[in-house]
């Protein structure tokens, strides 16, 4: 009995040991961090780069009273981390936000994320369908303006030996009529950790 | 009836558990020795099996020894199945970051676990070139398999281990050592011991203390190095991957001290500024022979106790054995290869980098044991246990011989140009005729040669 009640306490004690699974924030930068990229640095980087677009002149449609908007294509973001990570985290918040401001369309035919708009014109033999509900060729909006980027890491020794972490989002916007960079961006998200090995 | 307890005395229970542990030691080899049979012989199925056998990977994908993960990644990449490649190693990396934060309380605790047998019964603590060469197999893989999205992650994770590589080296190894001294229990005899350990294994196996190499300089892999400039000047996302490609090649150009690098310095600057296209460039990268192995050998040194002389003891220890390749002069069309890293030269650097720890380790057992000896041999009335704990002490003698075998010895390019549907690669009077596809703009060739007597494995990548 005396064992028993030893390899319950000691049980006890280790299951206490254990964090406990709980919701957390996603957007808080405080608690639960890690030197890699969380949703949290995601969103800053998204709300931040976004609202510079938001605020740039030269990103205004001279025909917005019109209802006229600027088209953006994505061309795609290129993670240069040590992260395995997906940089459509960066570039969906940033999509959300721009449409809807209500100043911008964003075009997915030409991205690969939606190849829908291509495939569905090639069903003008179909029998099965009217024909008269086909999209016609002719229709497709081509892009204004073209976004792309590079998500960058850089780690660098500290005094005290800890590993200093940079992440560099950096983004362009280019004018596809001019080939003009009409607005770039970059935000650093800076993180120290005392990690003596690899930071992923 | 009431049972009889039979009581052991303590030194007998030690002695029994440190034989038994000492057994490690012993199947460790004899592991090491069924892998290196079927790989030096490019038995791969028969290595991928013992590989699979020691790794000990689980449902979850986790590995219970990692220096046997690394090998069996490695030789999954040799066989073609570039996927499980990096899922093995995906698995070992994990087990490599594991060790590298490992704490010091940790640490400590492991070690003193295993004083009173060998180095043998602790976890495998990956080399820097182990970890740098994983991220770089990973990111071979990836760029084979055409997701060069991970493959450039994997080749700034292996660059990010080269940068904590030299952080490592850079520190002061003499005052580590020193430090080391400082913080010994019994200082002088220690100090004692080593000095009279260093100065037997001069007499007997001076190469151990005295590498025949310089490590190359900043501690780089070249190979590494030049696979990242590679990729990145045939797979450029702007115009700083151009950059990043000529620091690289003129890195690489630096620590080898071979111009011939300087050619794709050049080529990045054309193709940076459209002097020329990639019409036909080919890159033949030959990963040939077998790197060094690690062997035990034996030494008495005279062991202090408290300041004083006590008796000689016989210690094993671990020294590197190159292995014999066979290898000829490769070429195309008459192009000779350059050599691009010295796999060997970068193994022997950081193993004797590191033997003064392997030393301090074994002073500290011969010591433990020696004391432990000695205090039995005093109770012991019939000799039995003074016996058995002798025993426990000859099992218990054993060298740490664990290492990833199925590295090269070294690496080596070919620059050549696509004539027409074949690259026609020489290695000495072997000739190979690979098919390109000529839509491609460039290619690189990947040849993996275990040695001269074996057949190479050839694969392709066509650069669109």
């Amino acid at each position: 009995m005396k064992r028993f009640f030893t390899v319950v306490i000691a049980a006890a004690i280790l299951a206490g040991c254990q964090t406990p699974t709980q919701y957390i924030d996603p957007s808080d930068r405080n608690t639960a961090q890690t030197p890699g990229l969380t949703y949290a640095d995601f969103q800053v980087a998204a709300n931040q780069l976004t609202g510079e677009i938001l605020a740039s002149p030269l990103m205004v449609h001279p025909n917005t009273a019109g209802g006229e908007r600027y088209v953006i294509h994505i061309e795609g973001v290129t993670n240069d981390t040590m992260q395995r990570i997906d940089t459509d985290q960066l570039v969906k918040g940033m999509r959300v936000q721009l449409l809807n401001s209500g100043r911008f369309f964003i075009t997915t035919a030409f991205d690969g994320s939606d190849n829908a708009t291509r495939e569905m014109r090639n069903l003008d033999n179909d029998p099965m369908v009217d024909q008269s509900t086909v999209q016609p060729d002719g229709t497709v909006i081509a892009p204004d303006f073209s976004l792309t980027g590079k998500i960058l890491q850089r780690n660098s020794n500290l005094d005290n030996d800890d590993t200093r972490v940079e992440y560099y989002f950096q983004l362009t916007l280019t004018d596809l009529r001019t080939g003009l960079a009409y607005w770039e961006g970059e935000r650093v998200i800076g993180k120290v950790t005392g990690q003596r090995g690899a930071s992923w | 009836m009431a049972k009889k307890i039979i009581k052991l005395p303590w030194f007998t229970v030690v002695a029994s558990s440190a034989v038994l542990v000492a057994c490690v030691g012993a199947v460790q080899q004899s592991k090491q020795a069924n892998f290196d049979g079927a790989w030096r012989t490019a038995q791969l199925p028969l290595a991928q099996s013992f590989a699979q056998q020691y790794a000990e990977i689980d449902r979850n994908g986790s590995t219970g020894d990692l220096v046997w993960a690394l090998q069996l990644g490695i030789t999954e990449r040799a066989l073609g199945n570039l996927t499980t490649s990096n899922q093995v190693l995906d698995s070992a990396e994990r087990q490599v970051n594991f060790e590298d934060n490992e704490s010091a309380i940790a640490r400590a605790g492991e070690l003193a676990g295993s004083m009173l047998v060998n180095d043998a019964a602790l976890d495998y603590e990956p080399y820097y070139y182990d970890g740098v060469m994983l991220n770089t197999y990973k990111a071979w893989n990836f760029w084979q398999l055409g997701d060069l999205q991970n493959a450039r992650v994997e080749l700034n994770r292996a660059e990010e281990r080269q940068r904590l590589a030299v952080r490592y080296f850079e520190q002061d190894i003499v005052a580590q050592r020193e430090a080391a001294f400082d913080g010994a229990e019994d200082q002088s005899s220690l100090t004692s011991s080593y000095q009279g350990a260093v100065k037997q294994i001069r007499r007997q196996q001076g190469d151990v203390l005295n590498s025949e190499y310089r490590a190359y300089e900043g501690y780089v892999n070249p190979f590494t190095t030049y696979s990242m400039g590679l990729f990145r000047m045939l797979n450029p996302s702007g115009s700083g991957d151009y950059s990043s490609a000529r620091q690289a090649f003129d890195r690489v150009a630096s620590v080898t001290q071979n111009e011939a690098f300087l050619e794709d310095a050049d080529l990045v600057d054309r193709l940076r500024e459209g002097r020329e296209s990639l019409n036909g460039h080919t890159w033949v990268i030959l990963e040939r022979g077998q790197s060094v192995i690690k062997r035990e050998f034996r030494i008495g040194i005279p062991i202090y106790l408290y300041g004083a002389f006590n008796d000689y003891y016989t210690m094993a220890l671990p020294y590197l054995r190159p292995r014999p390749s066979a290898l000829s002069v490769a070429s195309v069309n008459e192009q000779r290869a350059v050599e691009v890293a010295d796999m060997n030269r970068i193994i022997e650097t950081e193993f004797s980098s590191q033997y003064w720890r392997i030393l301090v380790r074994e002073i500290t057992r011969a010591t433990a044991k020696m004391l432990i000896t000695r205090e039995v041999a005093r109770r012991d009335d019939d000799g039995l246990a003074t016996f058995a704990a002798i025993l426990a002490q000859a099992a218990t003698t054993s060298a740490d011989t664990r290492i990833v075998s199925s590295l090269p010895e070294r690496f080596e390019v070919i620059r050549a140009r696509r004539e027409d549907d074949f690259i026609h690669l020489d290695l000495g009077t072997n000739s190979h005729k690979i098919k390109v596809d000529r839509s491609a703009r460039a290619h690189v060739i990947y040849v993996r040669e275990i040695s001269g007597q074996t057949e190479p494995i050839i694969s392709t990548i066509n650069i669109q």
